[in-house]
């Protein structure tokens, strides 16, 4: 349909829009009139994709001075295919002339791309694909033909093109996801990868994971190509300041000197026997970096590491300082500095500095200066690719303590580096490890609002908003929280306060442990298997908690109990296991037989994992999940910030994942008596504040089973799929006369 | 509990009610009963005509216990309507109380096969929705409804009762024999072939073929095997496939000519106190019928006297 936002003919793919849609397109709209950037937050399950990709195409078809460019970040590359879905059928109710006019493909890995027969059967697809595509191998192949070097055909199809400058033949305007690329590539013999990677110039939307923008060691290779008039937006990103702050953190473990030090002893056999066969390369190298020539540029597009774009430009500028531009001279530095962290990993007792402290004691004991730390990692690449090294994977560990150095030599404030010599976890078992953690989340994404016009930060989840701006450091034009309007009641959210003999539940640390509040909880969860269909998740507030409580309930026989009515799976920190765990749960939703997934409310494996549907119709939380103070990271991060407000947004999060979707219901159980504290739950989101009956608030066991039942029953009935909340074409046109009118 | 005295009873009653709402709706039909308990599931009844031997079966073996196992249920049953010839309709109404099923196998695939042999699989929920019957019931083309108490219950069982709309690609067209018997002469003496009594004519009817006494239609003739049936009840099968046109609301202006009454109840259609003369008239026969004949032919008979008695003069 279309219809008319403020005088911008909009195409939505949809007979009906539902009214925060259309007020979230309206908010976009100003956004993209204001040339600024945007935070909006609107429950999952209301069409944001649709409504982003169809007024942004729209905005950009009605302003012909400024051309479509979209660049779309996605979490998963699940995600990322259903956008592409969106973007079909969005362009196939464009008028043609329009949409044969503009190209949309998803970019992704060479591990999810690549069509080579036997690399893409391979484990490592990323080695495996420099080794036959790398320019010092198709030189060789071309200067020695008999040698028989093997080659990419895909790869070499495409540098023909490329070549010729043709490549645009192979591909046609349109909607191309990953396996429309894939099939592609199969049919015309062309590598996907290479191709959508150069395509990414010329098409008008690209989706792919933000960690092509945010990660610096995932190299953008889009950095160069990318205009300021672009639009970029980050969608479901409500842990984006986890993930800016991840892409600046490294951890160096014992394993990773270790690996290091036999890197180097690699590189300097290298180093010799290039001396001995071809000592050209390294002189050309050397002269280059004498004369200031930043290596990025002039390189062929398949060795490209590209740049660096967590620096400041002022450091591009500047030249390799002198006592590292010959290899020799530098492995020498990378031996002092390995050296000394070795040394410093071997502490007894926990080390928390900053890095102006650690970058002087570098100094002072390794003889490395501050600037020359800072071009570690330029330096190391430009070596490596120099030496012809093909095996990246191999050299990991000397690449993470150069980006470790570099980190340390660029940024004074925002890090902290912790030396721990036990995990906290297992206390009894050393495992030393250096940590240099990045307090502040806006350094990684900051380049990123500086270099483009208009960044969209959407997700279901970002309470409470005004915290964002304040992590990321940027100033939205607009900054909106929407709630979902929903045709029926299909959120039940309970506070759950006392167990079924009437006492009060809750984590606090000196009820915890009572073993009549493990039992209430025990009690709460074989209730509710009983009477809830398919899939139950219960979230804890740690590990230890969930492995004490869960033990006790074995002991006490009511896990057994539970068993009877719904398999049992749990969360672990392994990620394999616990990948393995939730695929069995959904299997065991999907065939009736009904699971519980018991997770911990801040893992890492189950982040953002969506509950929805029958695999999540009922979520537990027990207790209230704080932040685990006694983190040295996190108690570093605190004191950076001076900010504490992290904690419910967990909870909100956890229990949010049920509802995906309009014709999804789910019900919510927040199990602690503290919850009936209005301090406490003024901090859920809005959208589950306003399903929270003041009847639900201070809810025994029997009570809660009994709402539950009535629930389930009342969800289960039909109901009216178009719903009265969505509006029509000709709905929106009157309302719009009706404004003319006015 | 939710349902009381007991789910069993309430569903026990309300299946009593629903078997014979059923051959009353589907005089052609046959049904056979399943129960899922304990982990298997066992065969009540075979697959029959008679609505009294199916309730006695029931009432007698009212037992629940242990889990039940939706894929054992439907192996069961598709191995009973596999030999059910391609005419006639297949389908499967669950009542389901349990909230999981604990299966041997891969349900999934058991859907798979109920799908390709054309059974249409409905379920009714007791307690509340459940990811795999919904899929069963989408997959297979059936319906999938949670009752919410018992009124509720009985009334979603209920509208199983009339037949579905048939499918074309699923309905082959066949030849069946079939008797319509006419009601024996009043003095005709004969002993009825279903309880081996005595009875006069009038109260059975006489098989067209062998000519032997039967009490209640439709029946299985005991003596040659036909299936006897009125043309009441094969209208009542089959009324999705020949409905009665809907009538005409037509007001009678005073002085026209033709029948001043029902054609169904032979009642006056004018009505003396008030102005308001509306009937309704057959669009085929052009017969004027009152609102109340209106509502039985429609909803009871599924054929209208005015044209039945026209072919009758026809031909």
């Amino acid at each position: 349909m279309w219809f008319d936002l403020d005088g911008l003919p909009v195409c939505f793919p949809y007979d009906a829009i539902y009214p925060e849609q259309h007020e979230y397109m309206g908010e976009l709209k100003r956004a993209l009139d204001a040339r600024g950037h945007a935070l909006l937050e609107m429950p999952t399950g209301t069409g944001k994709t649709a409504a982003l990709i169809s007024l942004i195409t729209s905005y950009a078809l009605a302003n012909p001075s400024r051309p479509l460019r979209l660049f779309y970040c996605t979490r998963t590359v699940h995600e990322m295919e259903k956008t592409l879905a969106e973007l079909r059928l969005l362009f196939s109710h464009l008028p043609p002339a329009d949409a044969c006019r503009l190209l949309a493909l998803g970019l992704s890995s060479r591990k999810n791309l690549c069509v080579h027969p036997q690399v893409s059967a391979s484990g490592a697809v990323d080695t495996g694909c420099r080794r036959l595509t790398a320019s010092w191998v198709c030189e060789k192949a071309a200067y020695d033909r008999e040698s028989a070097t093997p080659l990419c055909d895909y790869f070499e199809t495409f540098d023909a093109a490329a070549r010729k400058g043709d490549l645009a033949l192979y591909i046609q305007p349109g909607v191309y996801t990953l396996a429309d690329l894939r099939s592609l590539g199969r049919e015309r013999r062309i590598c996907p990868y290479f191709l959508a990677r150069h395509m990414v110039k010329h098409a008008n939307v690209v989706v792919y994971s933000y960690q092509y923008l945010l990660d610096p060691r995932v190299a953008s290779i889009v950095s160069s190509e990318m205009q300021k008039d672009c639009v970029v937006v980050f969608d479901e990103v409500h842990n984006i300041d986890n993930v800016c702050i991840e892409a600046l953190s490294v951890s160096i473990r014992k394993q990773t000197i270790q690996g290091a030090k036999g890197n180097l002893r690699h590189i300097s056999q290298q180093i010799d026997r290039f001396k001995a066969t071809d000592a050209s390369r390294l002189n050309a190298e050397y002269r280059r970096l004498v004369d200031g020539l930043a290596q990025r540029g002039n390189l062929p597009i398949s060795d490209a590491w590209l740049a660096n774009l967590a620096l400041p430009d002022d450091i591009l500028k500047e030249a390799v300082p002198g006592n590292i531009r010959k290899a020799e001279h530098f492995l020498t530095v990378l031996w002092r500095l390995v050296r000394n962290l070795d040394e410093r990993v071997d502490t007894e007792n926990v080390v928390n500095e900053r890095p102006v402290s650690f970058a002087t004691s570098i100094y002072s004991l390794a003889g490395i200066e501050t600037t020359t730390l800072r071009f570690l990692y330029d330096r190391l690449q430009s070596l490596l690719l120099t030496l012809e090294i093909t095996d990246t994977d191999e050299f990991m560990h000397i690449q993470k303590i150069c980006d470790f150095a570099t980190l340390i030599g660029t940024y004074k404030r925002g890090f902290s580096i912790i030396i721990e010599p036990y995990d906290d976890r297992m206390p009894d078992i050393r495992d030393p490890v250096i940590q240099l953690s990045c307090h502040d989340a806006s350094l990684a994404i900051q380049p990123v609002f500086n270099r483009f016009q208009t960044v969209v930060i959407t997700s279901g989840t970002l309470s409470p908003i005004d915290l964002y701006p304040r992590l990321l450091n940027f100033n939205p034009v607009i900054s909106r929280s929407f709630t979902m309007s929903l045709t029926r009641d299909c959120i039940c959210p309970m506070v759950l306060t006392r167990g079924s003999d009437q006492l009060p539940v809750s984590t606090k640390f000196d009820m915890r442990s009572d073993p009549g509040v493990v039992r209430n909880y025990g009690r709460l969860l074989l209730e509710m298997a009983s009477a809830v269909p398919d899939g139950i998740v219960c979230f804890f507030v740690s590990y230890s908690y969930m492995d004490g409580i869960v033990s006790s309930w074995n002991d006490m026989g009511i896990l057994q109990e539970i068993m009877q009515h719904k398999l049992v799976f749990i969360e672990t920190p392994d990620v394999v296991e616990t990948t393995l765990a939730l695929d069995n749960y959904r299997k065991a939703c999907d065939c009736g037989r009904g699971a519980v997934f018991f997770s911990v409310a801040r893992g890492k494996v189950v982040e953002g994992i969506d509950f929805n549907r029958h695999y999540g119709r009922l979520v537990i939380m027990f207790g209230v999940p704080f932040q685990y103070t006694l983190s040295k990271i996190l108690r570093a991060r605190l004191e950076y910030l001076r900010e504490t407000s992290q904690i419910q947004r967990q909870a909100a999060q956890c229990v949010g994942r049920v509802i995906r979707s309009k014709a999804d219901y789910g019900m919510m159980i927040f199990a602690d008596k503290r919850y009936s504290r209005h301090d406490k739950r003024s901090k859920l989101p809005g959208w589950i504040r306003s399903h929270l009956h003041d009847a639900h608030l201070n809810l025994s066991t029997d009570m809660a089973l009994h709402t539950a039942r009535e629930f389930l029953r009342r969800m289960a009935q039909p109901y009216d799929k178009a719903g009265s909340s969505g509006q029509t074409e000709e709905n929106l046109q009157d309302k719009a006369r009706d404004a003319m009118e006015m | 509990m939710d349902y009381r005295p007991s789910r069993m009873a309430v569903v026990a009653k309300c299946a009593e009610a629903f078997i014979r709402e059923f051959f009353d709706q589907n005089p052609l039909s046959h049904v056979g009963l399943v129960t899922i308990k304990d982990g298997i599931s066992h065969r009540l009844t075979d697959i029959g005509g008679s609505p009294e031997s199916q309730i006695k079966a029931l009432m007698g073996k009212l037992e629940c216990s242990g889990d039940s196992s939706l894929q054992n249920a439907l192996e069961l049953i598709h191995g009973y309507l596999n030999q059910i010839p391609s005419y006639g309709h297949k389908e499967v109404l669950i009542l389901y109380s349990a909230l999981n099923t604990c299966d041997p196998g891969d349900v999934m695939e058991t859907v798979e096969k109920c799908k390709k042999s054309k059974i249409r699989c409905s379920v009714i929920g007791l307690a509340a929705e459940i990811f795999i019957c919904k899929h069963l019931c989408e997959e297979t083309g059936g319906s999938y409804t949670v009752a919410l108490d018992e009124s509720h219950f009985k009334e979603l069982l209920l509208e199983h009762a009339p037949p579905p709309p048939a499918i074309a690609e699923y309905a082959a067209a066949n030849l069946i024999k079939m008797g319509f018997p006419q009601r024996g002469a009043e003095d005709l003496i004969s002993i009825c072939s279903c309880h081996k009594k005595i009875k006069s004519g009038a109260e059975g009817y006489i098989c067209p073929r062998c000519k032997v006494n039967v009490c209640e239609l439709p029946t299985e003739c005991r003596t040659c095997g036909l299936t006897l049936v009125s043309s009441p009840h094969l209208a009542r099968s089959y009324h999705h496939l020949f409905p009665v046109a809907p009538f005409d609301e037509v007001t009678f202006k005073l002085g026209q000519k033709g029948g001043q009454n029902c054609y169904g109840c032979q009642q006056s259609l004018i009505n003396s106190d008030s102005q308001s003369n509306l009937h309704v008239r057959c669009p085929k026969c052009n017969q004027h019928f009152c609102f109340d004949c209106d509502i039985y032919i429609h909803e009871s008979l599924h054929n209208c006297p005015g044209c039945e008695s026209q072919r009758s003069f026809s031909s």
